[in-house]
């Protein structure tokens, strides 16, 4: 296994360890609030991922001058931010969402537990 | 670029400015314009299929913007975007239409303007999806159809729809969030993001040796990421509360609808990102084997246990969402094929389910347990043959659309090796068998006599258009089982062009 | 509290059924000695339950990690042979954005490369995400939105009004809400000369009069920003940025002269259309975080 290509590329590593992180609290965790968090963590680390491919060591920001002197060769990849933009605002509404039916939830039955939630969902069924 | 060739383009922002205009509409008004606009979303498809059927046309590309493919955004369509931009918004219109008197029902008056823009932003997206050519597009109309599903759960403002909709939104989430990292990943190979300059760097990655273990984990993540979206099992756990609990028309939306769309996805991404042989190479169309079997075997087994009226037709699309999958796996030509043409027939089949079970619970009192619906047919004749050639076409009875596509999986099947051939035909006749039991079972329940009528029928106060939205669907699920030789030969041009 | 069916319950239930005429101390510390055995019943019982609760919770725990661990080095494994961070990329993965680079400045108009790609090359997905946020709104408003019946109201412990008509925060919100808002526009207008844009624009506005609100509470902001006003701006500025996006389209489609033309580079009225379609987005996105914030707070504008 090339382990030192897993510390060269440590930026990459770092986002892929904390997308799993954040996988998982999404999907396992039994906290309302705390699958929220994982969310963001997981989409936190796909920008954090993608950022770091369009970096190009020693290059700057793809803002040109007027006269558009500089080369091609002096940004880096623009695409990356632009696809980055995209992905927070997604990330912000879905947030949004998320944290709506959270608010109803616990209005409604006062725990922010799903388990529990969905126990007293089906004792409500059942009356 | 000839006139016709503009419909796509002008169906995806004419849904689009429609649902900002409906969100200020007052209520009846919005909901008028939201059937003209699906009205005319299905006029245009059908008036493009016509025009490429007729000229024999080959599938053409719109530039959204000045600048050629790879640089600026296109939209595709051939043959089959155009069957599929026509017959969508069919559904959706009808579903729309039904689901009109529970909608009325709601408590609150600006709770319909609001639905309605959410319908129009839904069919806006679902036609994104058709259409689109460029992967990250595809993602961000997949994010408005995950948030636009999640209103419809919830449009019904009980605690079992909260709950159903916060599980169905972290399973979606998490399906998004795999399908993502894998548009990135392929981004950083290959710097591309749309579909036909994919193909080429793919093909080009492949045939170099290189790189094969990252794109066999980009394909496996996009593809447990549209599968989670889609609900194969054993991703489907949000199913039975979600479509329990929501509205009728919402559940015929979700059902028939939104899964389809993550489904044609996948299909697109196999046929023009990645190409069949890369998908053996990489052994994914096994996992999707294993997935869909086991979704056919379960959601049946399910669906026979349960006894809430609702819930037997939610695990009963469980089941259905394997057979597509299986498709799916069965590969490129008859099975992708027979994935397509039970798709179609799925579409039209549980939407008419989901919404003449709510008629036919109306004149029941409302009651959703299976046993209490005993005669409700005999109460209401029409919404009952409507959900008997329903159910007929979902276990694959002869004059029925499921009947083809039970043939179509089976002659896709036998075309493998044979230990596939068995395992598959095995578990398509299991669940066939299932499913025999458990419709037929409620069939014969709601035709029978009901020994406890006493006093008069609970009228109910069915308008014209709900009455005529299920029978249009009824038709079709008929319709698809003796013009299915002609809509096969579309689906292989269409599969050939994709 | 449980009652259960013990032995000490039947004593306490028949001690307190006799009639006692006068409390004396010692029926009194015999009563509390009942209470105290019965909850230390209880807790011996609950504490079973938790006990197997907790055993279930731990190991439940302990697989999610092990999940957690297996997806995280299966897809280090996998990535492991990306391109190595920071070196130079190969060419052929660098056609498009090499076009983007050397072109952007003629075909686009705008010094900001970035902007340059969402707003005219790519602007589909950008219109796409706009609608996200509208459809976001849309499902908040369906869930938050008071009733006529009962106030959805978020049960906080902080009421808003605690806050409302305090002196130190009326004041640096006067003296920092318009410099705030000068600020978003400012990055809102510069979106095609230098980083900035829209999004990031209307978020700042957007904070602004979040902060204008928090201060002086929503009798002052309703009068100018109640329901119709996020109805019309929302409305109007989508139709907007597809109305002008579908005119882009259309004659980049058909091959249609443009009018619209991309103006000397580095001035403010440059660029063609990103500089409107900022403005649209500046304006959506404000007023979508306005309106999170008043339906979180308060289910009502």
């Amino acid at each position: 296994m090339d382990l030192h290509l897993l510390l060269e590329n440590r930026l990459a590593a770092a986002a892929i360890i904390l997308f799993g992180i954040g996988l998982t609290t999404l999907l396992l965790n039994r906290n309302l609030i705390k699958k929220i968090i994982g969310f963001s963590f997981m989409d936190s680390a796909i920008f954090l991922f993608l950022t770091s491919e369009g970096y190009i060591g020693g290059r700057t920001a793809p803002i040109q001058l007027p006269d558009g002197s500089m080369p091609a060769s002096a940004f880096v990849d623009p695409i990356p931010a632009g696809l980055v933009l995209t992905g927070i605002v997604v990330s912000v509404s879905v947030t949004a969402l998320m944290l709506s039916l959270t608010v109803r939830l616990y209005q409604r039955y006062h725990t922010l537990d799903l388990d529990e939630i969905a126990q007293l969902v089906r004792k409500e069924g059942e009356k | 670029m000839i006139w016709w060739q503009n419909l796509p383009f002008f169906s995806i922002i004419g849904s689009l400015l429609s649902a900002s205009i409906a969100f200020i509409l007052p209520r009846k008004r919005a909901r008028h314009f939201t059937l003209l606009i699906l009205g005319l979303d299905v006029l245009s498809g059908l008036l493009l299929l016509h025009r490429i059927i007729l000229l024999n046309a080959g599938p053409f590309v719109f530039q959204m913007g000045h600048f050629p493919m790879p640089w600026g955004n296109v939209i595709r369509c051939g043959v089959l975007e155009a069957f599929l931009a026509s017959f969508f918004p069919a559904v959706m219109l009808c579903a729309v239409a039904a689901g009109q008197p529970s909608l009325e029902e709601l408590s609150e008056k600006n709770r319909e303007s609001l639905s309605c823009a959410i319908v129009l932003l839904l069919i806006t997206a679902l036609l994104a999806q058709i259409y689109s050519n460029d992967l990250f597009t595809c993602y961000v109309f997949l994010e408005i159809m995950t948030l636009t599903a999640c209103a419809l759960i919830v449009l019904r403002d009980s605690g079992r729809a909260l709950m159903a909709g916060m599980r169905y939104m972290v399973l979606n989430l998490v399906g998004s969030g795999l399908f993502l990292l894998g548009i990135v990943l392929l981004y950083s190979l290959t710097g591309h993001l749309l579909m036909e300059p994919l193909h080429s760097s793919i093909q080009a990655l492949s045939q170099a040796g290189t790189h094969h273990r990252s794109l066999t984990i980009i394909l496996a993540l996009m593809t447990v990421g549209l599968c989670v979206k889609s609900a194969l099992f054993p991703f489907h756990s949000w199913v039975p509360d979600a479509y329990s609990s929501a509205l009728p028309s919402s559940n015929a939306i979700l059902s028939s609808l939104v899964s389809k769309g993550y489904i044609l996805l996948l299909l697109k991404i196999y046929v023009r990102v990645f190409g069949w042989d890369l998908v053996l190479a990489s052994r994914v169309d096994h996992l999707l084997l294993l997935f869909s079997l086991s979704g056919l075997v379960v959601g049946s087994l399910e669906a026979l246990r349960t006894t809430h009226f609702l819930r037997m037709i939610a695990w009963s699309s469980v089941a259905q969402i394997g057979y597509i999958y299986l498709g799916l796996a069965l590969g490129a030509g008859l099975g992708y094929r027979a994935a397509l043409f039970h798709l179609c027939v799925h579409a039209a089949a549980k939407s008419l389910l989901f919404l003449s079970a709510d008629m036919l619970q109306r004149v029941s009192e409302n009651r959703d347990r299976i046993q209490c619906l005993r005669g409700a047919a005999r109460r209401s004749p029409v919404f009952g043959l409507c959900w008997t050639i329903a159910a007929f076409s979902m276990v694959g009875l002869p004059f029925t659309g499921g009947l083809i596509s039970k043939l179509l999986l089976g002659e896709a099947a036998l075309s493998h090796s044979r230990i596939v051939a068995i395992i598959s035909l095995l578990a398509l006749a299991l669940s066939s068998f299932l499913h025999i039991l458990y419709f037929l079972r409620t069939v014969i329940l709601l035709w029978s006599p009901d020994p406890e009528t006493t006093g008069p029928v609970p009228s109910v106060r069915v308008g014209g258009t709900p009455l005529l939205a299920c029978c249009t669907l009824a038709v079709a699920s008929i319709a698809l089982f003796f013009l299915a030789d002609p809509l096969l030969q579309l689906f292989s041009l269409g599969l050939s062009q994709f | 509290m449980r009652i259960g069916h013990t032995d000490l319950d039947q004593d306490l239930i028949a001690s307190l059924q006799e009639p006692s005429p006068a409390p004396s101390p010692l029926s009194e510390a015999h009563l509390l000695e009942h209470a105290k055995a019965i909850r230390e019943e209880e807790a011996a019982f609950s504490s079973q339950e938790t006990k197997a609760h907790q055993v279930s919770l731990h190991i439940y725990r302990i697989l999610s990690v092990c999940a957690a661990l297996l997806i995280i080095l299966l897809m280090l494994w996998g990535v492991m042979d990306l391109p190595v961070f920071g070196k130079e990329k190969d060419p052929l993965t660098q056609v498009v954005s090499a076009r983007y680079l050397s072109a952007g400045l003629q075909e686009g108009g705008a010094t900001n490369l970035v902007a340059n790609m969402i707003l005219d090359y790519r602007a589909f997905d950008t219109l796409g995400e706009s609608n996200v946020l509208f459809a976001s709104a849309c499902a908040v408003l369906l869930l938050l939105r008071k009733s006529q019946n009962q106030a959805i109201r978020p049960s906080s412990a902080v009421d808003s009004d605690s806050f409302v008509r305090d002196p130190i925060l009326q004041f640096g919100a006067r003296i920092l809400f318009p410099l705030l808002l000068l600020y978003g526009l400012y990055i809102v207008f510069n979106g095609h000369l230098g980083p900035g844009g829209g999004f990031s624009g209307g978020a700042v506005m957007g904070s602004a009069l979040i902060l204008y609100r928090c201060a002086y509470g929503a009798e002052e902001t309703a009068p100018f920003f109640s329901s119709r006003t996020f109805q019309a701006v929302t409305c109007s500025a989508l139709c907007f940025y597809a109305l002008s996006k579908a005119y882009s389209f259309f004659t980049g489609a058909n091959g249609l002269p443009s009018f619209i033309s991309t103006g000397t580079p580095g001035s403010i009225l440059s660029a063609g259309l990103i500089l409107p379609l900022n403005i649209a987005v500046g304006l959506i996105v404000c007023s979508t975080m306005y309106a999170f914030f008043c339906l979180f707070e308060k289910g009502e504008f």
